[in-house]
């Protein structure tokens, strides 16, 4: 008899593997205060800060294949393979703040930082990251308390800078690797694995931001804030190096990345009365994230040889890259791209220059005639939340909404999936989705006009199944992420089994998502960089949410 | 106050005398890995280089090399679609922003810089006899990187020495790259292998077929020759490696299967049977083969692609002497039924590629001819007629001779596909597996049979017809085909070649079939590539120098160093 263990065939006889990791860290953190006020007006505070800190990582895995029923651990099993690391890293970090205040209307601070790092080269270890912030209490103004209509008003601005060294040690050394791949006939090589850099240091995130914060009457509270972020120094690896070196990208701080958004949040007591409550919360925000500069400006390519993102300066990240889908000849079924108009092309008669002008866009059936371009761009054009909190006696209940629109999704299963026919051993996507997909059919003249999918055929329909904005989907979406309703015993039969508290309630989690996107889940990861292959935003059989059904109960004694 | 003062400094001191010097342990440094005592693991590394996986697993430079060189041949039938930029580079559709010339030039560059390093630590006169045989090794691997990406990069050496070659890679790169004159970059690589050769001289290989040693050299340097037109230079190189005896492995299968020991192989690019050396998708025998159950072909099957097969003009010459070993012992059907015949031949599919048309059930009419239906249900008389002294089936269409194809009846990959497998089992099956690591071979870069064939192609050249016949006859006894099978200067025409070349020509591509020779080979001689035959790679015959037949040099590099590209 088998067990489960031994069911795959990479591993006929069955495969274990254990995996150790330790590690230790020691930190430091020596704080220094001081606090004033001088005049019952005057209020002054500093603090002078002082850390150190140092671990190290290490880890150690063992696997063997040929496994009997019932053992589980590795001494009976031929040995697979062993590999283990070891890493360290050392820090330390110095900083200084003061802070003013006056009449505790007036808020201004300041705040100086160094910090150290071993990841980088020695000469460029330490780096220096001041801010400053000042807030303005305006409800507590003369002029304010004389009105009760506006209970809460502030302004707040701050301008700062953060360093991150986040990426990974030993960047800087030129080394070799003995990596498992560089064995030959069972015996250990190595070669050459780093493109070091000495200049390498702290990437610079400079953050400035505005807000206002307002209270009316206590019953509707809002919160509005501008910000503009700019990353310098951005630790990415440049790819833009001369593969004849030996060497296909070094490490470098180049790159300039501007993430500029505004974000309101209103929370609105609606209805508030001894048995009854409605609250609700709104969050909405907009953001986006543009490249300002990159090594030599030339454009950094994401993903892979056909679906691509740009980066350039002045385009917002995660901007699809692709060939334009304008839909099916409604003559011919055939597939249709566009196309821009060459000098070549007017030349050579392809086109009758009467007619057309250079950068003119026409459709094409030939996948490789026509031009890569922007289609789109990953990013929602914004995103938020709704919250509604309902208390009716003893009972209560909150529903929770997600929603993000304008973002466009890359959905690469479609490639093998909805290919008219190019993989004829694999399954296929019903049209039948309610998204108004309709194949056009020779002998059936209705389907030509509104065709979204070319005729089918054996092996594909001239390469109508390649990366292009055809599979580029809207991937907006409103969510019902949680539905909760909650019962609370009442307080005399609460004091009668002598607890606190007694809750029973029901939770459902991704109830429903409400989009037109044709894979199963539209919230994909949108965060990346030009090494994301696939490209940030790019949906590929992704597993779908799960759908919770709990029911719980808080007990307090 | 005191104590704060004290505390503080001791903190401050403490901090600021932390050590952030710190080094891995899991790599070395280039510095110390660049003397002659770590000069040997720095081989062992250029080694695996060839077939190392950066990345994505099937990105070797073996598999790409492989791929790059053939499939753009009159060769394969590519037989399915696929997201892989290998079915770009089989259908002429390669480009820049291709994935497998980036990591091809690449890879081929890190072995240049790689073995450059190892190269320029250790002077001429060592007196090391290890370290002599290791600098002549390293050398041989940076002539092999530098040539086979001039094949793929830039123009056949004979259109010109003046054309713009690939970079040429010696040292750590000080200065921004320029490409160097193909005449340049032959240059560099006959240095590297007279100096190879002056160095392992006397010396022993340093393991199995998987290492280099002096013979290695000298069969790449006699390539050289050939591809440079130095007919003589060539002809005597190839006298001194076949002074001792033909070295040809009187078993084919044996020849691939066990090419890390066969006295044929001068190199092959070693792979052990290791889970490491058997990463999925990387194995150059993936494309070839589909492997189903107990080492038979599968369609499709638990491992392996298969979607490339023999093309039919390449059967039709394997079939002039149905009895060929490369023939009976590298071809693999699906699914072979000798009990029945299926008659087949190529149409148009509508889509710039030509299909075949195949009858499952043809009729024999009894009398030696046969009644096959087309696509249309049309009935055709197929009768047989004589080519150039050898049988070929045929039927008349207005006028018109149209050749098909009468063979045992056998399977496709899918139930309504229009291509007949026929897998070649060059790369699969290594040391006589066929079910752990079925798929796994050490392919052979330089052999004995090359050798022997471009000594007979320099003698045709010359006009040496005996000589040259007399070479191409060895190959074909070795495929055991003799008597009668034998090319003489009598028996030449008759068989439809008026000139020595020709004949060579066909022998070299039945006999390195699939091992990346023939684009070239077409090229260099100046004759057409014709790929009108079935699969879907497009229906097209292209001149010696069409540029798209050589691939364009990757965009990254370009933006990067701003060489020029090749035209198209």
């Amino acid at each position: 008899m088998t067990t489960p263990e031994s069911k795959n065939t990479s591993f006929p006889d069955g495969y274990a593997g254990e995996d150790v990791s330790w590690g230790q860290s020691f930190g430091t953190t020596n704080i220094l205060r001081y606090s004033q006020t001088f005049g019952g007006k005057h209020s002054v505070s500093a603090l002078l800060g002082l850390e150190w800190g140092t671990g190290w990582d290490r880890g150690l895995g063992a696997s063997g294949t040929g496994i009997a029923n019932g053992i589980r651990v590795l001494s009976s099993l031929n040995p697979y393979e062993i590999s283990s690391y070891w890493t360290e890293t050392e820090s330390w970090s110095a900083f200084g703040q003061a802070m003013y205040s006056y009449m505790e209307k007036y808020v201004f601070s300041a705040t100086l930082r160094a910090d150290a790092s071993s990841v980088f080269a020695p000469g460029n270890r330490v780096g220096y990251f001041p801010s400053v912030s000042a807030s303005w209490l305006i409800s507590n103004e003369d002029f304010m308390k004389a009105q009760n209509i506006i209970s809460f008003l502030k302004l707040r601005a701050s301008w700062g800078t953060t360093g991150n060294s986040g990426i990974g040690n030993y960047r800087f050394y030129d080394t070799y690797s003995f990596d498992k791949a560089y064995q030959y006939e069972e015996k250990a090589g190595g070669v050459p694995q780093t493109n070091g850099n000495p200049n390498l240091k702290w990437e610079t995130a400079v953050k400035m931001n505005v807000g206002l914060d307002v209270s009316v009457k206590n019953i509707i509270s809002a919160s509005l804030d501008f910000y503009s972020n700019q990353n310098r120094d951005l630790l990415l690896n440049n790819p833009n190096i001369s593969y004849t070196s030996g060497f296909t990208g070094r490490l470098e701080n180049i790159g300039v990345v501007q993430n500029t958004g505004v974000e309101l949040s209103v929370t609105s007591n609606n209805i508030v009365k001894r048995n009854f409550r409605w609250s609700t919360t709104l969050n909405i925000g907009h953001n986006r994230n543009v490249v300002k500069q990159l090594a030599n400006n030339e454009p950094l390519y994401a993903g892979t040889t056909t679906v691509k993102q740009v980066y350039q300066p002045g385009i917002p990240m995660f901007s699809w890259y692709m060939p334009k889908w304008l839909g099916v000849d409604p003559e011919t079924g055939d597939p249709l791209w566009e196309h821009f108009v060459t000098e070549a092309d007017l030349e050579l008669g392809v086109y009758d220059s009467n007619e057309y002008k250079v950068g003119d866009r026409v459709p094409s059936n030939a996948l490789n005639f026509s031009d890569s371009q922007i289609v789109g761009c990953a990013q929602p054009d914004f995103s938020g939340g709704l919250v509604n909190t309902f208390q009716w006696g003893n009972f209560d209940a909150s529903l929770n909404l997600t929603f993000q629109v304008g973002n466009e999704v890359y959905n690469y299963t479609r490639i093998t999936l909805d290919a008219d026919g190019a993989y004829p051993s694999f399954n296929s996507m019903s049209l039948n989705n309610g998204l108004g997909w309709v194949r056009w059919v020779e002998d059936d003249e209705s389907t030509h006009a509104i065709a979204t999918h070319p005729k089918a055929k054996l092996n594909g329909n001239k390469n109508a199944n390649g990366a292009t904005s055809r599979y580029l989907e809207d991937g907006s979406y409103l969510r019902i992420k949680n539905l909760t309703l909650g019962y609370t015993l009442p307080s005399n039969i609460l004091k009668k089994i002598h607890m606190k508290n007694l809750r029973v309630f029901l939770s459902f989690d991704n109830l429903y998502t409400f989009t037109k996107f044709s894979g199963v889940d539209p919230e994909v990861n949108i965060a990346g960089n030009t090494e994301s292959n696939p490209p940030a935003g790019t949906y590929n059989s992704n597993y779908p949410k799960y759908r919770f059904y709990s029911l719980g109960v808080n007990v307090k004694f | 106050m005191k104590k704060s003062i004290i505390i503080l400094t001791l903190l401050a001191v403490t901090a600021t005398s932390c050590n952030l010097d710190k080094f891995p342990h899991n790599q070395v440094s280039a510095e110390s890995m660049q003397t002659q005592e770590n000069a040997i693991a720095a081989t062992i590394g250029n080694y695996a280089l060839f077939k190392a996986t950066p990345g994505y697993a099937g990105d070797i430079f073996v598999r790409h090399n492989q791929q790059l060189h053939e499939f753009k041949s009159d060769n394969i039938l590519m037989s399915g679609k696929s997201t892989d930029a290998l079915f770009l580079a089989a259908t002429f559709q390669d480009s820049e922003v291709d994935d497998n010339v980036k990591v091809y030039w690449a890879q081929g560059y890190r072995i240049c810089y790689a073995t450059s390093n190892v190269i320029n630590v250790i002077p001429d006169d060592t007196e090391d006899a290890v370290m002599r045989h290791i600098k002549g090794e390293n050398l041989f691997l940076r002539a092999m990187a530098h040539l086979l990406m001039s094949e793929v990069f830039s123009q056949p050496y004979s259109f010109g020495r003046d054309n713009p070659g690939i970079v040429i890679r010696t040292s750590a790169m000080t200065s921004t790259p320029v490409r160097a004159t193909v005449g340049e970059v032959y240059d560099q690589i006959e240095a590297d292998l007279k100096k190879a050769i002056e160095l392992m001289t006397g010396g022993k290989r340093r393991g199995d077929n998987g290492y280099a040693d002096v013979n290695s050299a000298k069969a790449l340097l006699a390539r050289v020759y050939l591809q440079e037109e130095r007919w003589q230079d060539c002809i005597d190189l190839c006298d001194d490696l076949l002074s001792g005896g033909n070295h040809l492995d009187p078993d084919y299968e044996h020849l691939f299967q066990f090419s890390r020991t066969s006295e044929e192989v001068l190199w092959c690019i070693a792979n052990a049977m290791t889970a490491d050396d058997y990463i999925g998708g990387k194995q150059v025998g993936q494309m070839h083969y589909s492997q189903g159950e107990n080492g038979k072909a599968g369609s499709p099957g638990q491992q392996g692609w298969g979607e490339i097969y023999y093309s039919q003009p390449l059967l039709d010459l394997f079939e002039r002497y149905p009895n060929d070993l490369r023939l009976t012992t590298m071809r693999e059907k699906y699914d072979p039924n000798p009990a029945k015949k299926m008659i087949y031949w190529p149409v148009d599919s509508g889509q710039g590629t030509l299909e075949n048309n195949i009858d499952p059930n043809p009729v024999d009419n009894g009398d030696g001819t046969w009644k096959a239906k087309d696509g249309d249900g049309v009935s055709h008389i197929i009768k047989q007629e004589n080519v150039n002294s050898y049988p070929r089936w045929y039927f008349e269409d207005g006028g018109k001779h149209v050749y098909v194809s009468v063979a045992d009846s056998s399977g496709c990959r899918l139930p309504d596909d229009r291509y007949p497998i026929n897998y070649c089992k060059k790369y699969v099956h290594q040391e006589g597996n066929v079910t752990d690591y079925a798929l796994q071979s050490s392919p052979a870069m330089l052999r004995y049979a090359e050798v022997i064939l471009n000594r007979a192609e320099a003698y045709a050249h010359l006009d040496k017809v005996g000589e040259a016949l007399d070479d191409v006859n060895t190959i074909r006894h070795r495929a055991g085909l003799t008597g009668a099978a034998d090319f003489t200067s009598g028996n030449m025409a008759a068989r439809g070649y008026d000139n020595v070349l020709d004949v060579v020509l066909d022998e070299r591509r039945m006999e390195l079939c699939f091992e990346g020779f023939r684009t070239l080979d077409l090229q260099r001689n100046k004759k057409q590539l014709d790929r009108r035959y079935a699969g879907m790679q497009p229906n097209a015959v292209y001149e010696y120098n069409d540029p798209r037949i050589i691939y364009r040099i990757p965009q990254v590099e370009i933006n990067a160093s701003g060489i020029e590209q090749n035209q198209r």
